[in-house]
């Protein structure tokens, strides 16, 4: 197989608490790897490490521990040249369209700004290219000369997007970037990331709670619970059959938009949400997880589990579990 | 049932080099005590504006027109010395950006505190129990721990249910809650709603929920009000406005949510165009211009909120039109 396009490997990031409190163990050894043009969702609870994943691998955050490899090169040891050539071919799309756009900037210069600084394109040329990438997400010319605050949020947001963009990266990392938005223009913009990734051959990697927003754009699914990944599956396995205990239970709290539908609810999670000052021992689900006495010898107490290969296909595993139940994955819902 | 808050006539507008943005105009509700009332619509339609009147928090240079009766009285007529027992006591509100209602220089803790010192006077000790107390029931870890924690230390779940707990601190009769489950992953949105639920079985609070998660207005609320552009589009119970809605903004929205069930390799079903500038435009229908059923009179008449059988009401002119589309099912 050739080098996948990001190769995460035990990646940890852990914040010092003040006052002699134990450390955040925000990520705690995440390992995945992100093929070219592959689009990898990652959900999971509030608090687990999704965002803090995310800046550690830009290299927003540095690492704890562990490596980040983009496109064979390791990007810890990377000198402040590579670097940027790197982040030219990874780029990021904020929750926030408000805050993630400077208000004193017309979309003109929002656009070409990237340019300039990478030194891209005649001076001449880079009026043309930011008309072509207002052009790729949808929005017109007229455009060109207006400042953040005269657009709606939606549109705010694809213009955050062009310029992520501006320097034709292979890889997107979205974090929450649709939550701002209303129905109407999420249904706009996710369209808009299946066409670009159509287009230009995206990778992404896409954080979202919305999980009907994550089935309809990504070809897997990594499910972290504190600072881990608990279940790595390919979209269609993972939407037909969640295999982790924790994976159930998140998809069983899914509000459906059909009034007659029951209720959701956390389905058997227990006690209280966790904390990743205070890591459970063994696996750190077991305090909340609805099966962990069907393990004999309170090994979910003692053991963590390996994350492992649970059903293979052409491109490898497609999908893989932390968990000591049986070989489930096919166990009974 | 009694109202316990009663919206007539608002009409909120801001000055603006141009004509004024009219924000809010001419919107009537009514909030049972007990119930939840989801208020949704596009983004600019007026919902926060909304909130914020009931809490008489609009900036000085809004105009606002109307009457908001709140316990036999007009909250838009109250001195700002009375609001001070009436907000966050009485009718609170958890804000859409919890990164902005949080101090960032204080703990969690010493805001919560601050809230049950200034509204129930309770002493610093008892101030600090019951902040811990309230930190646990929105389901906080280890609250005790998180009560010395900055705003920057916590994910943004977190803050958001750090002001959930301190809206909740004094038992309001009115919770506005804008988009207040929006940055949190499903289990704890289930587990925040269960606890709106149970706090208004308790104290029959009422909850206006401001939401674009039509999942999330399908399983919490008693009633649902569509806003587009500062306007009420309709109005219903949840049931039938989901089985039948009977305006074409109501249904576009319905049809482009992304559902579990769908085809994953076909686009969504969007509402073509961009969201309404609130121009206070008083002829014709705000959402015409995308309208995939406009007609002529859309543009030029005045479409009213017109009542309906069981207790609906919709502001279309061409209702049958909606039908007879729906009914060849293209839902
Ligand atoms: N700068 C920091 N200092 C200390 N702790 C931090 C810091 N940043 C994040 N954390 C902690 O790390 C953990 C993970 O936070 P992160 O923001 O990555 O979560 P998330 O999965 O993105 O959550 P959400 O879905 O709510 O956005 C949280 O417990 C948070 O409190
Ligand atoms: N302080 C203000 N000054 C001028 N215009 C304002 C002000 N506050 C709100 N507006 C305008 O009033 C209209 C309604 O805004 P509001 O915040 O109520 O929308 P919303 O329905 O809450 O939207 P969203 O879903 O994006 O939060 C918008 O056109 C907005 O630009
Ligand atoms: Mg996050
Ligand atoms: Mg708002």
């Amino acid at each position: 197989m050739s080098t996948p396009l990001l190769e995460v490997r035990d990646l940890a990031k852990h914040f010092p608490s003040r006052g002699g409190q134990a450390d955040v163990q925000a990520v705690d050894g995440v390992s995945f790897d992100l093929r070219a043009g592959e689009s990898l969702g990652l959900v999971g609870e509030s608090g687990c490490g999704k965002s803090t994943l995310a800046r550690t691998i830009l290299g927003l955050e540095a690492p704890s521990r562990g490596t980040v490899h983009f496109d064979g090169q390791s990007l810890g040891e990377l000198s402040r040249k590579s670097w940027k050539a790197i982040r030219r071919r990874m780029q990021v799309v904020f929750q926030d369209p408000f805050a993630s756009l400077d208000p004193r900037q017309s979309v003109l210069s929002i656009l070409t700004e990237p340019l300039v600084i990478h030194g891209l394109f005649k001076p001449r040329e880079r009026r043309l290219r930011a008309l072509a990438l207002l052009d790729a997400v949808g929005l017109g010319a007229q455009h060109l000369h207006r400042f953040p605050h005269e657009f709606s949020g939606g549109q705010r947001q694809r213009i955050g997007i062009a310029r992520a963009l501006a320097l034709e990266p292979e890889l997107l990392v979205c974090d929450e970037p649709l939550s701002a938005l209303d129905v109407s223009i999420q249904a706009q913009i996710v369209n808009l990331f299946v066409e670009l990734r159509q287009r230009f051959g995206l990778a992404y990697l896409f954080i979202a709670h919305d999980l009907a927003v994550v089935r309809k754009l990504c070809d897997r699914v990594a499910v972290m619970y504190l600072g881990r990944i608990v279940e790595i599956a390919e979209s269609e396995d993972l939407y037909a059959e969640p295999g982790h205990p924790y994976t159930r239970a998140l998809f069983s709290a899914i509000p459906v938009p059909d009034p007659r539908a029951p209720r959701p609810r956390a389905a058997g999670l227990r006690g209280e949400v966790a904390d990743p000052r205070e890591r459970p021992t063994g696996c750190a689900f077991h305090p909340r997880c609805p099966r962990a006495e069907e393990v004999p010898e309170a090994r979910c107490r003692r053991e963590g589990p390996a994350l492992l290969p649970r059903r293979m296909n052409a491109n490898g595993p497609a999908r893989t579990m932390a968990c000591h139940l049986a070989p489930a994955g096919q166990a009974e819902r | 049932m009694t109202a316990v808050l009663e919206v007539e006539d608002l009409a909120v507008s801001f000055p603006s080099r141009g004509k004024p943005v009219r924000a809010v105009d001419e919107l009537s509700l009514s909030l049972e005590a007990g119930e939840t009332l989801g208020l949704v619509g596009e983004s600019g339609s007026g919902k926060t504006v909304t909130a914020l009147a009931a809490l008489g928090l609009l900036p000085r240079s809004s105009r606002v027109r109307g009457r908001i009766l709140f316990d036999g009285r007009d909250l838009l007529t109250l001195p700002e010395r009375e609001w001070r027992r009436v907000r966050g006591n009485r009718i609170s509100m958890v804000f859409q950006d919890p990164m902005t209602s949080l101090n960032p220089l204080l703990t969690i803790g010493r805001q919560l505190e601050e809230v049950f010192e200034c509204h129930r006077s309770l002493p610093r000790r008892q101030a600090r129990t019951a902040s811990i107390a309230a930190l646990g029931e929105v389901g906080l870890p280890r609250p005790e721990a998180r009560m010395d924690a900055y705003p920057h230390e916590l994910s943004g779940g977190m803050r958001q249910r750090v002001l959930i707990a301190m809206a909740l601190a004094c038992r309001p009769s009115v919770l506005f809650a804008d988009e207040p489950t929006t940055a949190l992953d499903v289990t704890i949105q289930a587990q925040i709603l269960d606890l709106l639920g149970r706090m208004q079985r308790e104290s029959a609070m009422a909850v206006v929920l401001i939401t674009h998660d039509l999942g999330v207005v399908a399983s919490s609320c008693d009633r649902v009000h569509v806003l587009y552009a500062g306007r009420s589009m309709e109005t219903a119970r949840t049931d039938p406005l989901f089985a039948a809605p009977m305006h074409p903004y109501t249904s576009g929205l319905l049809r482009s949510v992304p559902r579990l069930d769908d085809p994953r390799d076909q686009p969504l079903p969007t509402i073509a165009g961009h969201p309404a500038v609130a121009d206070g435009r008083r002829e014709g229908c705000p959402f015409e211009p995308r309208c995939p059923h406009a007609a002529l009179p859309c543009r030029t008449d005045p479409i009213p909120l017109v009542a309906l059988p069981g207790g609906r009401a919709s502001a279309c002119s061409r209702p049958d039109a909606l039908r007879e589309l729906e009914a060849r099912g293209t839902r």
